[in-house]
Order: C-alpha cells, then sequence, then structure tokens
C-alpha cells in the first residue's frame, strides 16, 4: 500500500499546519487585568453581575447597545459595552461569561453566556450573542 | 460485597406515598440487569462448552435470559410512564421532568429528557435489535450476542443506583423525590406530598413535535451502531476475521441510514425552535452525533472495499470499532459536565462522571488491544492498490473521513484538554467560521470522490460511461457559473473584502461545483447502470441524496441574508468600525419597516396560555419604490408569522421560539429576541359631573357622553327586583383619530349591604380609565372620575433572515436515507440469498 501511504502521510502532514494556523482561533480565560495586557485580543471573562451600578438598554435610541458593570474572579469592576439587545431577564443572572476585548477600562463584550438560577432546576446556561454575529457568515 | 439498595423500605409516616410502583420498578431494573449477566455469561458458556448437551442447555439459558432482560426494560418503561401519567410526584424522575398539563407526545418526550430515560431508550433499542440479531446472525449467534449482552450490562449499571465501596453506580429512575433532595426542610413533614402539587414540567425547548419524534430516531441510530461493533468483536472471538464482513453491511448501512436521520430531525429541531437561526451550530451536543457518522461512512466504505477486492480488513476494524467508541465519548462528553460553559445544551455533571470515564475505557482499552492481539492471525495482503482503481480512491475518502472527524472532535474537546492539561484555552470565538474553513475543503474533496469513483471499477479501471463523467463535469461548471450571478457568490468589492471574505466565496463556489457534478455523475451513473434494478441503486441514491444536500447547505448557508439590518445606521461610538451591523430591528406596533423585499409590520401581541404571541405581517415590496408610504394606502398581507416568547417553568426565563415561512425556493425565519413588557402608568384622576352630550378633554383625546342606559347589558349580570344599574355610554376619540367606546357601570342591589358595585371601563389601548362615582337621577348627570393611562410603547425587537433554497437540505436528506435503506435490503437479500 505504498501510495495510499504517502497520502496518508500527506494528509497527516497537511493537518498539522491546518492544527497550527486553527489553534489561533481559539481564545482563553482571562480576568479583566490579564485581559487588559492583551488588549486587541478576544478573551474571554467570568464573572458576577453589578447589580448597584447602572444596567442601561434603551432600545428606542439604539436597540443593539446595552451596558452594565461586571465584577471579575479577582473582584475588579468593569463596565461593559455589549453591542446587542439586553437579554430577557438578565438581571437575574447569577454568573457571566463574556467573550470579547479590553479596550480602556472597558471591555466590549461581543457574546454573553449567562447562568441563571432556577428555582428548581439546575443552573441554565444561557447564550446570547452580539447582533452581528447572530447568523454567522 | 458491601451493596446499599438505594432504598426506603417500608411505611415510615409520610403520608399519600404510593410505593408500589418504585418497588415495582426497581425490581425490574435489578432483574434487567441480573438478566443481561446470566444472558451474556450463559452464550459464552455456550461457545467453550464441549459437551454438546449442555452446549444447547447454556445456549437456550442464555436465549431466555435476554428475552426476559428486554421484557424487564419494558417493564421499567411502563412503570414509569405509569408515574408520570399519574402525576405521582413522590418519584423524582416524575417531578423533576413532567406536570399535570402535559398533554401525551410530551409525557412521551420527558422520556428522554433525564438521563436514565435516555439510557433506558437506548437500551431498548438495543433489546430490539438484539432479538433480530439473535435469529439473523446464525452461526454468529453465541459470538455476537455474548458482545451485546456485554455492551447491556455496562448501560444497564448506569440505571443502577447503587453504593459500591462508597461509588455511586448509575441513577434509578425510581428514586423517591424525598430521597434525593433530602435537604430540604419539607421532606421532615409527613403531609409534604400534599404540598407537592405539580411537578417542574418539560424543558420549553423540548415541547416541540420535533423532539417527540428525533430523539426516538437518533438513539436508534445510536444504538444501531453498536452492532458492527458488536460483529467486529464476534470476529475476533470466533477467530473468523473475515466473515462478518457480508454479515456486517445490512448493520452498517441501516446504522448510517438511521442516524443520519436522526442528526437531520435534530437540524430540523433547532431550526424550528432554537432562536439562533439555522439548522446546524457546530454545538457540541450536535458533533457528538456527526463525528460517529462521518467514522461510520469510513467504515462502511473500507468494508465494501474488502468484500470487493479483500483488501482492507484492518482498517474495517479500526474505523467500525471507533464509531462505536466515539458514541461512548460522545455521551461521556456530553453527560459528565466536562464541557462546562461551552455548550448551550451540554447536561450538567450528574454525579456519575467517574462511571462515564470507565465506561470509556472498558470499551476503548481492551477492544483495542483484543483488536492488536488478533493482528498477527489475520490474512496478510500485500498487493498494492492501482491508483485507477476504485478501492484506491475510496480508501482515499474513507482516510479524508476520519481527518474531518478528527478536526470537529479537536475543538469540541477543548475544555477536556484544559482538564488534562491544565490549559485555559476556550471555544472559538466564531464557532461556525473555525469548523466551516477547514471542513470545506473536506466537503469538496468529498463531493469530488463521489462523483467520479463509481465510474472506477474495483481492481481494474472500467471506462465505461466516462463519458457521462465529463458531460457532468461541463453542466456543473456551467450551471454554477449561472448560479454565481442569481445568487452572487462572489464578494462584494464595495464591501472591502478580506482573506476570509474571499476564502468563503472560492470556497462555497468550488463546492457548490463539485457538489453538482457529484449530483449529475451520479444521477447518470444511477440511470445507465442500474436502472433496471431499483435495489442496486442505493449507493448511487445515497451520493445524489449527500450531494443536493451540499448544494442546499452551501446556498441556503453561505447566501442566506439578514433582512432585519438596523438601516438607521445608529452611532455606536468610534469604537465600533464601519462594518458592524446590527441585526435587530426595533418595531414599533402598527408602523411599517421595509426590509429588503417585504414591508413588514408588527400589528399585536396576544397570549394564549403561557405563550405570548407577536403578530408580524409581510407584504412584498418593492424596494426600488419610495417609501413614501401612503397613509391611506390599502394595506396588503401576503404572509403572516408568529413567533413566540414561554417562560421556562413557573420562575424561568423567557424562551424565544422563532416563526417561518416557508416556500419552495426559500425560507423567512423571524425572531422576537425581545419586547416591552411594560405596564401601563396612571395619571392623577380627574372628577366631573356630566349630562348626556357633555364632553371632556385630557391629554390626548377628547370623550362624549353619548348616552346613559338603564339596566345595561354586562356578562354575568342578571337583573332582579332590587338589583338595578345604570350604564354611560362613552366615545373616545383620540389624536390619531382613533375611536373607542367605552361603557362604565354603576350597579345598586338593595338586598346587600355594600349595595354599590361600580364597573370601572379601563383600557391601556384607548389609554384610559373611567369609572362612575355617583348618579344624579334627578339632575340627570353623573359623577365621574377619569384617569389618563399612559399607554407602555408597544414594540419588539426582531430579526428576520431569509434562507434560500433550505429545502434542498431536507430533500437531499430524504433521498440520502431511501438510498440507504435501499443498499440495506439489498445487502440483507444478498446474504439471504448466499444462506449465511
Amino acid at each position: 500500500m505504498k501510495k495510499l501511504h504517502i497520502i496518508a502521510l500527506v494528509l497527516v502532514a497537511a493537518s498539522i499546519v491546518a492544527i497550527v494556523l486553527l489553534s489561533q482561533d481559539y481564545t482563553t480565560y482571562e480576568t479583566f487585568s490579564t485581559a487588559k495586557e492583551k488588549s486587541g485580543k478576544d478573551v474571554k471573562v467570568v464573572g458576577n453581575l453589578v447589580l448597584d451600578k447602572p444596567i442601561e438598554y434603551d432600545p428606542k435610541t439604539n436597540a443593539n447597545l446595552f451596558t452594565f458593570y461586571m465584577k471579575d474572579k479577582d473582584n475588579e469592576v468593569h463596565k461593559v459595552i455589549f453591542r446587542g439587545a439586553q437579554p430577557q431577564d438578565f438581571r437575574r443572572s447569577e454568573q457571566l461569561v463574556l467573550t470579547g476585548k479590553m479596550q480602556g477600562n472597558e471591555f466590549y463584550s461581543s457574546n454573553i453566556l449567562m447562568k441563571c438560577p432556577s428555582k428548581y432546576v439546575d443552573n441554565e446556561i444561557k447564550e446570547v450573542k452580539e447582533a452581528s454575529l447572530m447568523p454567522s457568515k | 460485597m458491601n451493596i446499599l439498595l438505594l432504598q426506603n423500605f417500608g411505611s415510615n409516616g409520610f403520608i399519600g406515598e404510593d410505593l408500589i410502583p418504585g418497588y415495582i420498578g426497581k425490581f425490574f431494573v435489578v432483574l434487567m440487569f441480573f438478566m443481561a449477566v446470566l444472558s451474556t455469561i450463559s452464550y459464552f458458556i455456550s461457545i467453550y462448552t464441549k459437551n454438546e448437551n449442555e452446549k444447547g442447555a447454556w445456549h437456550n439459558l442464555a436465549r431466555i435470559s435476554f428475552w426476559i432482560h428486554g421484557l424487564a426494560i419494558l417493564g421499567i418503561f411502563s412503570t414509569l410512564f405509569f408515574i408520570i401519567f399519574n402525576h405521582k410526584y413522590e418519584y423524582y424522575y416524575a417531578w423533576r421532568h413532567s406536570n399535570n398539563a402535559m398533554p401525551l407526545q410530551y409525557i412521551i418526550s420527558c422520556f428522554w429528557e433525564g438521563q436514565e430515560g435516555s439510557f433506558l431508550l437506548w437500551m431498548l433499542w438495543h433489546f430490539i435489535l438484539g432479538i433480530i440479531l439473535m435469529y439473523s446472525s446464525k452461526a454468529w449467534e453465541k459470538y455476537t450476542m455474548s458482545s451485546l449482552g456485554f455492551v447491556q450490562i455496562i448501560l444497564g449499571s448506569m440505571l443502577l443506583g447503587i453504593y459500591l465501596f462508597g461509588k455511586k453506580i448509575g441513577i434509578n429512575p425510581f428514586v423517591l423525590l424525598r430521597d434525593e433532595m433530602s435537604n430540604a426542610p419539607i421532606f421532615q413533614r409527613p403531609e409534604y406530598l400534599s404540598m407537592v402539587k405539580d411537578g417542574n414540567g418539560l424543558n420549553v425547548l423540548l415541547q416541540n413535535y420535533w423532539m417527540t419524534i428525533h430523539p426516538p430516531v437518533l438513539f436508534l441510530g445510536f444504538a444501531s451502531t453498536t452492532f458492527p461493533f458488536v460483529y467486529a468483536m464476534a470476529s475476533l472471538f470466533k477467530k473468523d476475521y473475515t466473515g462478518w464482513v457480508s454479515k456486517v453491511l445490512p448493520w452498517s448501512v441501516f446504522s448510517l441510514s438511521v442516524l443520519g436521520t436522526g442528526i437531520i430531525m435534530g437540524g430540523a429541531w433547532a431550526y424550528e425552535a432554537l432562536s439562533f437561526g439555522g439548522f446546524w451550530a457546530w454545538d457540541p451536543v450536535e458533533n457528538a452525533s456527526l463525528v460517529p457518522w462521518i467514522i461510520g461512512v469510513a467504515g462502511l466504505h473500507t468494508l465494501l472495499v474488502y468484500k470487493n477486492t479483500k483488501n482492507g480488513l484492518h482498517l474495517s476494524f479500526v474505523f467500525n470499532i471507533l464509531c462505536f467508541v466515539m458514541i461512548i465519548y460522545s455521551t461521556f462528553l456530553t453527560r459528565s459536565g466536562v464541557l462546562g460553559e461551552s455548550s448551550v445544551h451540554s447536561f450538567t455533571d450528574e454525579g456519575l462522571g467517574w462511571q462515564l470515564v470507565a465506561m470509556l475505557a472498558i470499551f476503548t482499552v481492551p477492544t483495542f488491544l483484543f483488536y492488536i492481539y488478533h493482528i498477527r492471525f489475520m490474512p496478510k495482503k500485500n498487493v498494492e492498490e492501482e491508483v485507477n482503481s476504485r478501492e484506491f480512491w475510496m480508501f482515499v475518502g474513507a482516510l479524508v473521513l476520519i481527518v474531518s472527524a478528527f478536526f470537529i472532535t479537536k475543538t469540541t474537546s477543548i475544555e477536556l484538554w484544559n482538564k488534562i492539561f491544565d490549559t485555559k484555552y476556550s471555544q472559538p470565538l466564531d464557532i461556525k467560521f473555525h469548523h466551516n474553513k477547514i471542513q470545506l475543503l473536506f466537503g469538496i474533496t468529498i463531493a469530488i470522490f463521489t462523483a467520479f469513483t463509481q465510474y472506477l471499477g474495483y481492481k481494474k479501471t472500467n471506462y465505461k460511461g466516462m463519458n457521462w463523467l465529463w458531460g457532468s463535469l461541463g453542466v456543473a461548471v456551467i450551471l454554477t457559473i449561472a448560479l454565481i450571478f442569481v445568487y452572487e457568490l462572489l464578494p462584494d468589492t464595495k464591501l472591502n473584502p478580506n482573506f476570509a471574505s474571499y476564502y468563503l466565496s472560492i470556497g462555497n463556489i468550488l463546492l457548490l461545483c463539485v457538489a453538482l457534478f457529484s449530483l449529475f455523475a451520479n444521477a447518470s451513473y444511477l440511470l445507465q447502470n442500474q436502472r433496471k434494478y431499483l435495489l442496486q441503486s442505493g449507493g448511487s441514491l445515497a451520493h445524489v441524496g449527500f450531494a443536493i444536500m451540499l448544494v442546499g447547505i452551501v446556498i441556503s448557508q453561505y447566501k442566506q441574508e439578514v433582512i432585519s439590518t438596523n438601516l438607521e445606521r445608529i452611532d455606536y461610538g468610534k469604537d465600533f468600525d464601519a462594518e458592524t451591523k446590527a441585526d435587530n430591528r426595533l418595531m414599533f406596533k402598527g408602523k411599517s419597516v421595509l426590509m429588503k423585499d417585504y414591508l413588514v409590520t408588527y400589528n399585536k401581541k396576544y397570549s394564549e396560555g403561557d405563550k405570548t404571541y407577536f403578530s408580524v405581517s409581510y407584504e412584498k415590496w418593492d424596494s426600488k419604490q419610495s417609501l413614501e408610504l401612503n397613509k391611506n394606502r390599502e394595506k396588503k398581507i401576503d404572509f403572516e408569522l408568529n413567533p413566540f416568547m414561554q417562560r421556562n417553568g413557573k420562575a424561568g426565563d423567557l424562551v424565544a421560539n422563532p416563526s417561518t415561512k416557508h416556500f419552495w425556493n426559500k425560507d423567512v425565519f423571524t425572531n422576537v429576541s425581545s419586547f416591552n413588557s411594560d405596564e401601563g402608568k396612571e395619571s392623577t384622576a380627574v372628577v366631573d359631573t356630566l349630562s348626556v352630550g357633555d364632553t371632556f378633554y385630557t391629554t390626548n383625546s377628547y370623550v362624549v357622553l353619548d348616552s346613559l342606559v338603564g339596566n345595561p347589558k354586562i356578562d354575568s349580570i342578571v337583573y332582579s327586583p332590587g338589583l338595578f344599574g345604570i350604564g354611560a355610554y362613552f366615545t373616545i376619540s383620540d389624536m390619531d383619530n382613533n375611536k373607542y367606546m367605552a361603557v362604565p357601570s354603576y350597579l345598586i342591589d338593595v338586598n346587600q349591604v355594600n349595595a354599590v358595585k361600580n364597573n370601572p371601563f379601563y383600557s391601556t389601548e384607548a389609554g384610559m380609565k373611567i369609572e362612575i362615582l355617583n348618579i344624579m337621577p334627578e339632575q340627570r348627570k353623573i359623577a365621574i372620575s377619569h384617569t389618563d393611562i399612559i399607554k407602555p410603547q408597544d414594540f419588539i425587537i426582531m430579526r428576520a433572515i431569509v434562507f434560500p433554497q433550505i429545502n434542498l437540505i431536507w430533500l437531499g436528506a430524504i433521498v440520502m436515507v431511501f438510498g440507504g435503506l435501499l443498499s440495506t435490503l439489498k445487502r440483507y437479500i444478498e446474504n439471504k440469498k448466499l444462506n449465511i
């Protein structure tokens, strides 16, 4: 099976190249402070919604702009800007996983994953994407 | 051995519990498990016993115990059904997954919402298919059935719910609510059950007709992949390394047809019921069923090569074992909670993580070692395939499929790599593009192979009908060029296309071209060679279906268009680039908005049960026409969609459910992402005294008292002596010239202590509350109070997407599955004729 072996080897070599190229797609989990060091790159930050700071969404002026504050695992609080509609029941969320970039002191989020406590049911996870990401092209 | 059964025997002072079904159910669970053990051991002994009489006796015992094992599974099913149907919420499963209001088809659905029910369904299919295996595998029965029995033991242990050496083994479906949640104080009270009036019900996302039919089909697919695996194992036991190939072919094709149907049904459900807009999201749960399917397809093709050329035995072993292993791996990924936050659907850890790891290890390590041990005994063949032979390209295709499956699995398993290597990686931001850009290459390669490989003969080239092949290529190229213009497949140079858009554009055009090539090549091959024998055409037909699906995927996914784009181009601030588009559109009630070829209007919202519907109408509109909408223009409705929102459980969050208009050549998908749920606000009341004909003014409207009527007709009021009333008829005219009629009334019942009862008029629509405070019969006047209600602005935020040619995906899937089932029948008849 000589020729077949050559083809298999070529496939393996091509796969290794593809793995290296594709590995740039992966995001990493960070805190706000480490995200600052990687500003310009998309990262994920886990934290909780800060309820005593403004949670603003005014669909009449912009249906795709929603801002709030989040506290990360190191208790650092930053303003979050999300280009999309406010998810239903957002205030009830127990934990948030944001994907986005740190720019200055603000975190520009493109995706919100929220864990909602439910009275009886285990935590439910809900994902909300920024408007322009929803139908992926 | 220290086995503690997880149950509370006897009455212990709790009122109203019906413990009998639980005991029966647990008895069936234990019976099911031990009969699987007995059957497996008996089959095993019947293989190795020398004495003929004993052989027969063990064989009979094995068969009988397998039957009892299956009947016990049915017993578990029936008992659980009885518990759920009768709303016996003392049982955790019923309380957790069902409720009182549940119609029958959802009672069936709640069997597969929980892990216990899913394993049960999986085992039930193994039993039903196992009976077919028992009577069809003939000389192979003892070997195949003992392997299947072993699989049933492992799966059955997932239902035991016992503690062994301090470890929990399995989750018993008959666990009591008070045992499962023993920390809650309510369960200290003997009458606790009288407080548990209703269950949690089914996740609203699963309350969809697809969810009644999709899981059983998918699990039938899962279960049927076990059979090629079982045959591979049997051949090692039997040391008959080649005879299994013919036996396994009908199973292999059947399994791929059913699993494929299950996967595409899941896609149909996601498209109908989920709000993300599409049929495939590369979600781990979806990948979990796709990867085994791809490996199974590779395994089927190597089996076919072996049958025809006696080459490719090892690949057949490896791929068919791997297919089953990947099913188990998928179960592990989705059920163990290891995926954590990466999937919307992923299930939480129910404490069985270690058992799932053990299950995966049991089915992976010994089986491959067993195979490697036997390699030395297998027939060797050292003839190299010709490059222009059919088998050569089938092998290459199989390898490409495996690499494709590898790339999907690699990304799906990323959370697992984190656990093993202590890294912090996470899923790619744009998961669809991540998978699409690499899978596009595999799609193109596979489509080319399916186009020309059939034109090559096994072993030596058979150039018959090659003109048809070149003809197909020509037609495909011409048609592709035409479609490039029809669907504008080239990147739009006005939008500054980057590398990614060129890559996707060229990739999709190539894929479209080779998919059409494959479609025509397989169709013409079928017409030339197989039209007389429908049964022979299964393979070509399946390839035709696959090609049609690819065409549908390219056009509907690559050229899907969000038409609810925010044309106002609201400024998001300097940090956002110009490319950022907004897909959500704010829609005020009654105000029409132009979306591409449609004039879209949000008409009203209404409630039905716990669902809030939004009626959105579409009118075809020439987008070149001026948008100066004439107010008096008569509105035409071409179609109306009613997406809705529903609360998940009593305290759960709101879940959006889209609504889609299907045309033969496109779909219009509409989803409401948000709506205004504010209540109206009342201003301060104003008191006034009015006669008939008087008018009063409010901020938004003027109101005329038209007449006063004695004993007005009001629902549920029967006038009798001593009870009389008066109704005031008002006309409210607002600034937009809308008119509303308002009839507050005032009733006096002399027989009662609180003689006066007044029924105010209240309407957020009219923006007004009117209440009669007193009547003055002598002056023919009434005293009223009126209050403005500031209308909450009624609006929705919605998204609309047009998917062109999406029906080709469903059509292609149907053709592919039909081809697969024809093939199954052909391979079955083939074996029947040879009596093997």
